[in-house]
């Protein structure tokens, strides 16, 4: 006999069943690569009684701060002060569960046959491992130094990339007066400076040893290119030929420069050499100005402004002044442009409402904004590791060097102090 | 007169069909959570609340399995917090990873007893955990650092067992059989389909990426490391007993990866379709790189 129920039962299981299912669906976030999340780190004060402790420490944390690379946890909730070892067994990891940090970085300083000495010693915490150690010595009067270093060394361990704490910048400051050029450290500090005429000192270019500035100048009424060497502090002069004679660039050898001249009243790019001052060649011949040549990074290419095509536009040429390509296509006005150091970017600047910092790939695509309209920012470099960019911004009114990754996602100030900053140039690692 | 054949169950018909109406209430139940294999698969041998987390008090009405914990372990419940209400950001000092309890995995039998030994070490610390948190502004120094020194040992223990966890290519192996997108209960594709929540999905991402900081070199070498995260959200976003579903064998990742949801604290309130769903609890993977 057919019986309803028999097939009731089932029926509503069938039914029911994938209602049921479909409800208990699980979220799934998937967050992958962290980017440039900023890795939280212990840094204690160094193991020491010498005075110099606290610059060296001030040094240290402020190159990390402005590395955009980690975030040091308050050292007030560290339960573990200075007084115990930077060594493995010298002190307990247990002190450093506490604090909510991905890694340690414990140093020392000590003298040691009349120069300051100072380990590095870079620990993971979870893992109660080492990452890494170093040790590095200075002379006393170079506690800074020391102290870039030993940053230095942490942001190695921590990330693997160089860090350029351990490098300098030669600028243009006007806080005399005049505008004169001066180096300084990455951070800003120990200006020291390399002209006194009282005129109008511009674009400091470090040659490929580090040892000589080159450097355009009004001293003598027109625009000439000079020479400083950095070790004896004599200048000589490059080019002074009539019309401008203005904005130098090294080649990788340092044997030669291009710059831009006008001798036959049109500005164009020529190749000169770096004893003599002797052209080598003319590279462009167009009617447009052709000016702010620089060499890319081995030598084969050189990045110009041309307005060939109407405005101020970026172009790319061979070394010997063939194979002319327009780079840069957005916006009437780009200049200034500089090879990243493994030579697959480009830094200019492009004007909009104000002046702003692009990077983009020589082809012309992967064009990236790195400062967004935050007052005028101009004259790029980057740092030796391309991992930053230093510019020129007004941002807060006066004119100052400013740091930025070379994604643009972190900005800070590097200078302090009178007068106004402009034309950077970031030296190799261990300059003068 | 012919006599109809009947059979046992034409007597039956109501036992049969009870029966019929269990089994299908347990497939239905067993395919609630997730899918039939997982029913066996040994639960999380404890959860602890992320009594740290600021909005977790605001939850009025606690869900049924935190208030089955509550009774089953009164000290386990979250301590009040009255910063909670005026602070999102968890309270000084900061919360522990530690304090995520991370599941057994299932591995070959010769690890079974050792496993049932850390078992029995690790059940106690659920218990204990909530007690380390109390932030209480009236303590004296001395209950202050009797304080730090139990959550200091906790953490330690909790870190060992993190540690303790098989590492290197084996484990990678272990976890790569068991499987992650595939074989996890209910785990929906990249992508979700329903455009609303993959916006949350998007907006949860942005809220969790700027905590996730594992070390740069770790992600340079390993980037095949994640670890998944399994962890309730309340209708207001708050999280609330956050679980390791699967390690990535390397004990300083795995630890970026919970201080990454302990740091992050709340995600936007779930979208009203999904809030039972995220009150279960979401899945959360914390990779080195991005999907391919």
């Amino acid at each position: 006999m057919f019986s309803f129920k028999r097939f009731l039962v089932p029926l509503l299981c069938v039914l029911f069943f994938p209602t049921f299912t479909e409800a208990q669906e699980q979220i799934h976030i998937y967050v992958g690569a962290p980017g440039r999340s900023r890795v939280p780190i212990a840094l204690p004060l160094p193991n020491s009684d010498l005075p110099a402790a606290k610059e060296f420490y001030r040094v240290v944390k402020q190159d990390l701060e402005l590395s955009g690379w980690v975030d040091i946890v308050d050292p007030n909730t560290y339960i573990e002060k200075n007084s115990s070892g930077v060594k493995e067994g010298s002190f307990r990891f247990e002190n450093w569960d506490a604090v909510d940090a991905v890694a340690l970085a414990k140093s020392s300083l000590q003298v040691k046959e009349s120069n300051l000495r100072s380990e590095i010693w870079v620990y993971d915490i979870a893992k109660r491992q080492k990452l890494g150690a170093k040790a590095f010595s200075a002379s006393p009067a170079n506690v800074r130094t020391l102290g870039h270093k030993v940053a230095n060394e942490i942001i190695k361990q921590l990330t693997g990339k160089d860090a350029p704490f351990n490098t300098r910048f030669s600028v243009v400051n006007n806080r005399t007066g005049s505008k004169e050029i001066y180096v300084m450290d990455f951070d800003g500090q120990n200006m020291q400076r390399i002209t006194r005429n009282g005129k109008v000192n511009l674009q400091p270019q470090w040659s490929p040893d580090d040892g000589k500035l080159a450097f355009t100048s009004y001293m003598n009424g027109n625009p000439d290119l000079y020479v400083a060497n950095l070790n004896s502090g004599r200048i000589t002069r490059l080019s002074a030929r009539d019309g401008v004679n203005i904005g130098a660039s090294w080649h990788p050898s340092g044997k030669e420069l291009v710059a831009t001249l006008s001798p036959n009243g049109n500005s164009d790019i020529y190749r000169l050499e770096a004893e003599t001052g002797r052209i080598l060649s003319r590279l462009t011949r167009d009617r447009g100005i052709d000016v702010a040549a620089s060499y890319s990074p081995d030598g084969n290419k050189i990045a110009f402004v041309s307005e060939r095509s109407g405005g101020a536009q970026i172009y790319i040429m061979n070394a010997d002044g063939s194979g002319a390509k327009r780079v840069s296509f957005a916006g009437k006005y780009n200049t200034d442009p500089v090879f990243s150091p493994d030579g697959t970017r480009l830094a200019y600047v492009s004007k909009t409402n104000n002046f702003d910092i692009y990077t983009v790939k020589l082809d012309g695509t992967g064009l990236k904004r790195i400062t967004q309209d935050q007052g005028d920012n101009e004259d790029p470099t980057w740092s030796p590791d391309g991992n930053y960019l230093a510019f020129r911004s007004t941002r807060t009114g006066q004119a100052h060097i400013w740091l930025s990754t070379a994604d643009g996602d972190h900005q800070v100030r590097l200078t302090e102090g009178k007068g106004q900053f402009s034309n950077p140039d970031w030296s190799s690692p261990n300059a003068w | 007169m012919k006599q109809v054949r009947r059979w046992w169950w034409d007597y039956n018909v109501e036992i049969i069909g009870s029966l019929i109406l269990h089994g299908g209430l347990v497939l239905m139940l067993a395919s609630s959570k997730g899918c039939l294999p997982e029913i066996t698969k040994p639960k999380p041998v404890t959860k602890i609340n992320v009594v740290s987390l600021g909005s977790i008090k605001k939850s009025k009405v606690p869900d049924k399995a935190s208030r089955k914990e509550r009774s089953a372990a009164p000290k386990a419940s979250p301590p009040s917090k009255p910063k909670s209400d005026t602070t999102p950001t968890p309270p000084k000092p900061p919360p522990k990873p530690s304090q995520m309890t991370v599941p057994k995995k299932q591995e070959p039998e010769k690890q079974k007893s050792k496993e049932k030994a850390k078992e029995k070490i690790e059940k106690p610390k659920a218990v204990e955990t909530p007690k380390e948190k109390p932030v209480k502004s009236n303590n004296t120094p001395e209950q202050d650092s009797r304080e730090e020194l139990i959550r200091k040992t906790q953490r330690e223990q909790l870190l060992k067992s993190l540690q303790n966890a098989p590492v290197g290519p084996k484990d990678r192996e272990a976890t790569s059989q068991e499987g992650t997108d595939k074989t996890l209960p209910g785990m929906p594709s990249a992508t979700p389909s329903d455009p609303i929540l993959a916006q949350y999905v998007s907006e949860a991402r942005a809220k969790i990426i700027p905590n996730w900081a594992p070390l740069p070199t770790l992600i340079e070498a390993h980037p095949e490391y994640e670890v998944i995260i399994q962890v309730e959200v309340l209708a207001n976003g708050s999280l609330k007993n956050p679980v390791v579903i699967k390690k990535s064998g390397d004990a300083s990742f795995d630890a970026a990866a919970i201080r990454a949801i302990y740091k992050t604290v709340s995600l936007p309130p779930p979208p009203e379709k999904w809030k039972a769903s995220a009150a279960q609890g979401i899945l959360i993977t914390l990779a080195a790189a991005d999907k391919t």
